[in-house]
């Protein structure tokens, strides 16, 4: 039964995707732009299209009117608009099975394993992607935001800082979650990887060769990276791949054919990678500074430009309304600066910095090797795998003549440069890592045109080696996701099992869910993980919330105010207070402001990962709050 | 006579054009040996950064 459920989530999302390639094409068709590769073109249209469905979304969120009714009426009202263009559908459907079918045919036995491989690592990906949300970043913004913000009109969650870095991929979690089910807006995600996947062919291909070009799709898949975030981490960053993919492209396409129209549209759809989190705008800056180099005339790489603008500031126009800040919080300190929380400002700062981050010159130097060599402290850069760092060298052999392979290494080495110098967090070069595997891959291409035999043989061992550690890596992980996955393991009891905090969220959910719709008010959180939290809440941990500076709630008075003005009815904490907020709750404490209506010993896990399975117990407590 | 000679001339000239020169068949192999111990470097260093995780696995392999 579950995984007949799952195959209908998937039928939806196909249905979509379909929706989407109909209506871009049709969007693309009234641009009078286009390319000469139908999957190309496909992919393209795609882009668009899932954009012109952000764009709705958000029409229908900002004054709360997203639900089930509304989400499947912008489906259906998509499928009608563009019905004229279902037919690109078909031609981007027969294409790529035509390829696929090629490659099996004429790529010999090794394309034939690289494709079963490919098959099988997406199938198991699908699978895991299936599970209930349990990613860290997901329930604590990524999920929670949209979630919150599509049962009402949209409204700034000063609580929750990291709000305020939801992108336009968010709108398609908010889809997701409008159709009824977080699964949905995972699939999405999932969605997204595969979408960049086939980006990758498309370049690696041109750049290298049909089978270095499997090659690289495989590993791209199977690195933990990828497999981590298209499945389980519920973060929608892959999207930024995806439109940084379709916009490298639709450039190469640009200069290829002289088509100033391709040239803005590459423009629009990085803007759009870069509308997913602020760190992406070094993609369009990257695209548009190759154009003008590149494409004459040169004004069409301003015209790029605007459009980039315009395809990606939407979060930042919404954040300039909230809070002046189109950036938040990073320039309140300048722009608002009666606003700012130094306290939050820090943390953030400590989260998105590696602890030995530094711009010094040798140190940016030795960051290409620290992020693949030890790359745990510099954003979880060992899960991107060696094959950047190693194959690296090969790239003075790479196919250079080709404008692609210039194009690629243009927002490779820009992206990359902006990472080193600003956070240094291997994660972040999420979006363009199809990109960079393309541009090696293109190296060993090189290599082997030049029949340097054991160079590509040391290539190969090293793909091969790392294809098995990761793959017994990812089916390591896997096996904690797969019992749910195919109906053997119940939901709660998975969540229980995996979702951090989850036991303290339902234990306030079981508690006060009666009361809160008797009373009204709300309830102070301190914990990370808020996704599963059904009651009204406000979270109080001074790390990521605006509103409880420590600066201001140092004393019971300034806190009771700050409650006061929340609506906080109730304080659940864990063990013991805050330890900011620690010296004012026992002022209140004392005062017999607080008083402890319930408790309930609750397991989670603590430390960086769960994959380390260090887990603590501690004694969650729920105080009545009286003013 | 001189057509005999100039088309061995010729022929030679090709053939010498065919072979890799050899300060670029030198120059070949010192970047195929430098690129080899570049990979293997690298190779080596990315794994050795998992030994704590391997340990650790192993040990619980073997507790269990």
């Amino acid at each position: 039964m579950t995984l007949l459920l799952s195959a209908a989530r998937l039928a939806v999302l196909l249905v979509i995707f379909a929706v989407a390639i109909a209506f871009g094409s049709l969007c693309l068709r009234a641009f009078r732009a286009r390319s000469k590769d139908p999957i190309g073109q496909g992919l393209m249209a795609c882009g668009i299209g899932f954009f012109a469905l952000e764009l709705a979304v958000l029409a229908l969120n900002v004054p709360g009117w997203l639900n089930r009714a509304s989400a499947w009426c912008v489906i259906v009202v998509a499928a009608a608009i563009g019905w004229n263009g279902w037919r690109s559908v078909r031609d981007f459907a027969v294409s790529f099975a035509s390829e696929m079918r090629s490659q099996w045919k004429n790529g010999g036995r090794a394309a034939q394993l690289l494709l079963v491989c490919a098959s099988a690592v997406c199938l198991l990906e699908g699978v895991v992607a299936s599970a209930p949300l349990t990613g860290s970043d997901a329930m604590h913004y990524h999920f929670t935001v949209p979630r919150l913000q599509i049962s009402g009109p949209l409204q700034p969650r000063f609580d929750i800082t990291t709000s305020f870095f939801t992108g336009q991929a968010h709108l398609l979690i908010s889809f997701g979650l409008a159709l009824g089910s977080d699964r949905f807006a995972l699939g999405f995600i999932y969605l997204g990887g595969l979408l960049t996947a086939v980006t990758l062919y498309v370049i690696a291909k041109e750049i290298s060769s049909s089978k270095w070009a499997l090659l690289a799709v495989l590993t791209f898949l199977i690195s933990p990276m990828v497999f981590w975030q298209i499945t389980t981490s519920g973060s929608p960053d892959i999207w930024m791949g995806f439109y940084a993919g379709i916009a490298v492209i639709a450039a190469w396409r640009a200069l290829e054919a002289r088509d100033s129209r391709l040239a803005i549209l590459a423009g629009l759809l990085a803007g759009n990678a870069a509308g997913v989190k602020y760190t992406g705008w070094i993609i369009p800056i990257a695209i548009c500074a190759y154009l003008l180099m590149s494409f004459r005339p040169r004004i069409t790489a301003i015209w790029a430009g605007c459009a980039a603008l315009l395809g990606g500031c939407l979060p930042l126009v919404r954040n300039a309304v909230w809070t002046n800040d189109p950036l938040f919080p990073f320039l309140t300190k300048w722009l608002n600066p009666s606003h700012l929380n130094y306290y939050v400002l820090g943390a953030l700062r400590s989260e998105t910095h590696p602890v030995g981050f530094s711009v010094a010159p040798l140190h940016i130097l030795a960051f290409p090797f620290l992020l693949a060599t030890q790359g745990q402290p510099f954003g979880l850069g060992q899960y991107f795998g060696p094959a950047i760092l190693a194959f690296a060298p090969l790239l003075i052999v790479a196919a250079w003549k080709n404008q692609l392979a210039r194009l690629c290494a243009c927002v490779w080495a820009l992206t990359f440069l902006a990472n080193a110098v600003s956070t240094q967090m291997g994660r972040f070069l999420l979006p363009v890592f199809s990109i960079a595997l393309a541009l090696v891959f293109s190296g060993i291409a090189g290599a082997a045109r030049r029949n340097w035999g054991q160079i590509v043989y040391a290539c190969a061992a090293t793909l091969l080696l790392f294809i098995a550690f990761s793959g017994a890596s990812d089916l390591l992980y896997a096996k904690d996701f797969l019992p749910v996955a195919v109906g053997i393991e119940s939901r709660e009891a998975f969540l229980h099992r995996m979702a951090t905090d989850y036991q303290i969220a339902s234990f306030v959910n079981e508690t006060l869910a009666a009361r809160q719709k008797e009373q009204g008010g709300t309830v102070l959180v301190f914990f990370r993980h808020l996704y599963y939290l059904r009651v009204p809440f406000v979270n109080g941990d001074p790390d990521s919330s605006w509103i409880f500076d420590p600066a201001k709630c140092n004393n019971a008075a300034g806190l009771l105010q700050i409650l006061k003005e929340q609506n906080v009815h109730w304080v659940v904490t864990s063990s013991e207070y805050q330890h900011e907020l620690a010296g004012a709750f026992r002022e209140l404490q004392a005062e017999g402001k607080l008083t402890p209506i319930a408790s309930r010993s609750v397991e989670s896990f603590t430390g960086d990962s769960r994959i380390y399975r260090q887990t603590a117990s501690a004694e969650a407590t729920i105080f009545r709050l009286q003013y | 006579m001189k057509d005999r000679a100039r088309i061995e001339y010729d022929l030679v000239s090709k053939m010498s054009d065919a072979r890799p020169k050899p300060e670029n068949r030198i120059l070949s192999y010192v970047l195929q040996a430098a690129f080899l111990i570049w990979i293997v470097v690298v190779n080596v260093l990315y794994y050795l950064q998992f030994k704590q995780l391997f340990f650790a696995r192993f040990s619980s392999l073997v507790h269990r």
